[in-house]
């Protein structure tokens, strides 16, 4: 269906009869292809240890992509803030570089606990394709401060107004995979063993351009 | 409450290419207003219009309808007499049953009615109680129906008696004088009688001497003229010793002492312009100056047996000049070889239905117009009417043609040869007037009512002052539809085809307009008056311009509904008349856009600056079903919708539009 018609059904969808509606979701459901299976979200490293007053950065990472993409996403994750305290994100160029107008980036680290981070490519899904041709991507790295001794865990909040998006707009079904930094006394700080994860996206870690505070 | 059927039609006749007239056919419309028609109900009771007669048409276009009813009384038919008009309501004059001056009227009597320019109406009617006479009754609008004289009322004469019943037709004129024949036992009597007194006088009686020669008058007859200032001109037979001796042609002239009677002309005296002599008259006509018109036949002693009837000659008598010849079969004016009783008017002119001299067979017929000495050939058979469909094939019997002093003849015409159909009679009326020339009013065929009229009638005796038409040449005609419904309706002249004016000034031709209705003004005008205003068959609300150089303009102004694209706007102005004027335009009605969806900042494309919107108000509700930032519609505004608008942007990575 072309994406004309189809902002037109997603419109006419609102108000009409429920025969109606069933017909443009069925045109929704051909239109807009379902991913064969899950996208993991996850981090490299998965865990992680620091010392007390040190920095700590992990990256997100999602995997399991199949033929899909990441073109948007709009996360809260969450984290002990009697542990860790986020000091910054950076985002990769995998949803487009934003200084070139390829993409709109976000972030709200003012809630402890809580990073608030948002991306939106404003590139075509092809070019998205172009650009996570692999399995997995690296989409942004996060900064933290170890302020606490304890092991700070991950976590997403997943509700209505945080989701990942995919091809052609659609909403990808996520499955967490746990993530985590523990902090202890700078003598006891855990030495971590390298993940995956983390060599898929090194280089991608190499891109980040700079940590953007949500300003408007 | 209005219980007369009202129904507008308006007819027009288009100019004949070809025609055998004397003179050229003109182009009229009209409008057609039907009074009663059978269906409808009645003003006096239960009931409708069976079937009718007449009708004849009061100087004020009140049409006065004899009508059977389809209700019994005293086992038969009802009958009643109805007088309504246009725009005014049907009024009951009298019916079968109704008591007047406490009398019961009997069905069937009710009849002769007249109507004069006050709308009053004189008639006969025939009460149970007293034999089997008519009386003679008066209506008008203020005391409603009265008895005049009937059975019984003493004769006002030396001769006396009393009157055993009323005869005939009476004729009303406009100072409400009523003339009747009455059976005064030993013979007859002409009467007068006063419509507010009820005084009678004898105008001529059986038996009384004659005025300027010997005999007395015998039998009086039935046909008589009146006029407004209540003289008379009537023809009676003369006897003399219980032999009829003559024919005396008479007027009468009243006077504070009774009528003074004027031999017009009597047997035996010498035609004027003839080397003949008298022999019969009759058909005398008077108009409202005094002067009479009557039809003689004539011995010619050298043209035909003598003693004989072996010509024919119009004869017009006046005050000042006495009598002279209008018209002769044989003399050096003859164009006729026979005629039917002429009509004569206040100016002169007369109008009859004759037989063209020269004719193989009596079967070539003409209505007449006489006038300033010549004789003008209005219609004649074989002429193509007016219209173009159909020839006249004659103008029928009892003299149906009327002229009125504005010099308007009107006459029944019998059409054949009607699309294309040459066995098939068709019945037409037409008016003859020096300004539109001849016009068809109505003919079988036209539409009427729905259905289609297959018939047409018009009254128009020569000796009666009510008749189809009226002084401003308005014609009422009864009429029988196809569908078995007969009616009568007044036939109004149109304004000669000057339709009304008609302009659209708001909104201008070719207007682009962002909204879906719009208030359509205009002006419009007209000779005679603007009726209505249809703007795209919305009727207009018309208001006077207060133009004191053209008193009938108004403006209208009418709301119309606008459809997406061109709007074609047609305002039909209709005047007093029937006619119609329409202007058009079109304009175009473009609809304001609807929100595009997700161009967030409404410049009518999507770019970055909408994503970045949209992307900025991530976490928030939407404003409402048509924020354009809600792009899947789920009442949130978030990445969902930034990247669903990222998919619709206009420019590839959402380029913006503009600078």
């Amino acid at each position: 269906m072309p994406l004309p018609s189809l902002f037109a059904a997603l419109r006419d969808a609102r108000p009409r009869p429920i025969l109606g509606g069933v017909m443009v979701l069925l045109a929704l459901g051909a239109a807009i292809a379902a991913p064969a299976s899950a996208v993991t979200i996850g981090f490299a490293p998965g865990t992680q240890g620091v010392a007390l007053g040190d920095a700590a950065q992990v990256d997100l990472v999602f995997s399991d992509l199949g033929g899909e993409i990441i073109s948007a996403y709009d996360l809260d994750l969450t984290y002990d803030p009697t542990v860790l305290a986020a000091t910054g994100v950076t985002f990769s160029t995998a949803l487009g570089d934003e200084l070139f107008f390829e993409s709109f980036n976000a972030v709200d680290l003012s809630s402890p606990g809580v990073v608030d981070l948002a991306q939106l490519s404003l590139l075509s899904d092809a070019d998205l394709a172009a650009l996570q041709p692999g399995d997995s991507v690296a989409v942004a790295t996060l900064y933290f401060d170890a302020i606490g001794a304890g092991t700070a865990e991950f976590g997403f909040v997943f509700d209505e107004f945080n989701d990942v998006k995919g091809l052609g707009g659609g909403v990808l079904p996520i499955v967490e995979e746990p993530g985590s930094i523990t902090v202890g006394s700078p003598t006891e700080a855990p030495i971590p063993e390298p993940s995956a994860a983390l060599l898929f996206v090194a280089g991608a870690a190499l891109v980040h351009r700079r940590v953007r505070w949500r300003c408007w | 409450m209005r219980l007369s059927t009202r129904f507008r039609l308006t007819l027009a006749t288009l100019p004949l290419a070809v025609t055998l007239s004397l003179f050229p056919l003109g182009a009229g419309a009209g409008t057609i207003d039907v009074v009663l028609v059978k269906g409808d109900s009645l003003p006096d009771g239960p009931g409708t219009l069976y079937y009718l007669k007449g009708p004849a048409l009061g100087d004020s276009g009140q049409l006065l309808i004899n009508a059977l009813l389809d209700t019994n009384s005293f086992g038969i038919q009802d009958v009643a007499i109805y007088r309504g008009g246009v725009g005014t309501p049907l009024v009951s004059v009298a019916r079968t049953g109704q008591v007047i001056d406490g009398e019961q009227l009997l069905s069937t009597s009710v009849s002769g009615s007249a109507i004069n320019a006050l709308d009053q109406v004189a008639f006969s009617a025939k009460p149970d109680a007293r034999g089997s006479g008519n009386g003679l009754y008066l209506f008008d609008d203020a005391i409603g129906a009265r008895r005049l004289a009937g059975p019984g009322t003493p004769m006002p004469d030396s001769a006396g008696g009393s009157i055993l019943g009323f005869l005939g037709i009476g004729l009303l004129n406009d100072a409400g004088q009523v003339v009747r024949s009455a059976n005064a036992g030993a013979g007859n009597a002409l009467l007068s009688v006063d419509g507010a007194t009820g005084e009678l006088e004898t105008i001529a009686r059986t038996g009384q001497p004659t005025p300027d020669g010997p005999g007395t008058f015998a039998n009086v007859g039935l046909s008589f003229s009146l006029n407004d200032a209540g003289q008379v001109a009537f023809s009676y037979n003369v006897t003399e010793g219980g032999v009829f001796t003559d024919v005396l042609t008479l007027r009468a002239d009243p006077t504070a002492s009774g009528f003074d009677l004027i031999e017009v002309a009597r047997s035996g005296q010498p035609a004027p312009g003839s080397s003949g002599a008298f022999v019969s008259s009759g058909g005398a006509v008077i108009n409202a100056n005094g002067n009479v018109l009557f039809t003689a036949g004539l011995d010619v002693a050298t043209t035909g047996t003598p003693g004989s009837v072996n010509d024919s000659g119009m004869y017009l008598y006046d005050d000042a000049t006495g009598l002279h010849e209008v018209l002769s079969f044989s003399g050096t004016s003859g164009l006729f070889r026979s005629w039917q009783p002429p009509r004569l008017n206040a100016g002169g002119q007369i109008a009859f239905q004759g037989t063209l001299r020269g004719a193989a067979s009596s079967a070539d017929e003409a209505v007449v117009l006489f006038e300033e000495g010549a004789a003008r050939i209005l219609a004649r058979e074989g002429d193509l009417a007016p219209g173009g469909d159909g020839y006249f094939w004659g103008f029928g019997t009892n003299s149906p043609i009327a002229l009125n002093d504005a010099g308007h003849v009107a006459f029944r015409g019998d059409l054949l040869g009607v699309s294309g159909s040459e066995s098939v009679l068709v019945r037409a009326i037409y008016r003859y007037s020096e300004a539109a020339g001849l016009v068809e009013v109505v003919r079988a065929g036209d539409p009427l009512l729905g259905s289609t009229i297959a018939g047409v009638d018009f009254l128009g005796n020569a000796d009666l002052n009510s008749v189809g038409l009226n002084a401003s040449g308005q014609i009422g005609f009864s009429f029988a539809l196809e569908d078995g419904r007969v009616g009568a309706a007044i036939w109004t002249e149109g304004d000669g085809g000057s339709d009304p004016t008609v302009a659209i000034t708001s909104p201008e031709a070719g207007a682009v307009l962002g909204i879906d209705e719009i208030l359509v003004e205009g002006i419009a005008s007209d000779d005679g008056a603007v009726a209505g205003v249809a703007v795209n068959g919305v009727a207009a609300v018309l208001a006077s311009t207060g133009n004191p150089d053209d008193p009938a303009e108004v403006t209208f102004s009418a709301p119309v509904a606008l459809a997406a694209g061109e709007n074609t706007l047609e305002a039909v102005a209709t005047d007093d008349e029937g006619n119609t004027a329409t202007r058009t335009l079109v304009i175009e009605y473009v609809p304001a856009p609807e929100p595009l969806l997700c161009d967030a900042n409404g410049d009518g494309a999507v770019d970055r600056f909408d994503v970045s919107a949209i992307f900025a108000a991530r976490g928030s509700n939407a404003t409402g079903p048509d924020d354009p930032r809600d792009a899947n519609g789920d009442g949130l505004i978030t990445v969902n919708d930034g990247r669903l608008c990222v998919l619709q942007c206009t420019n590839p990575r959402c380029a913006p539009t503009s600078p």
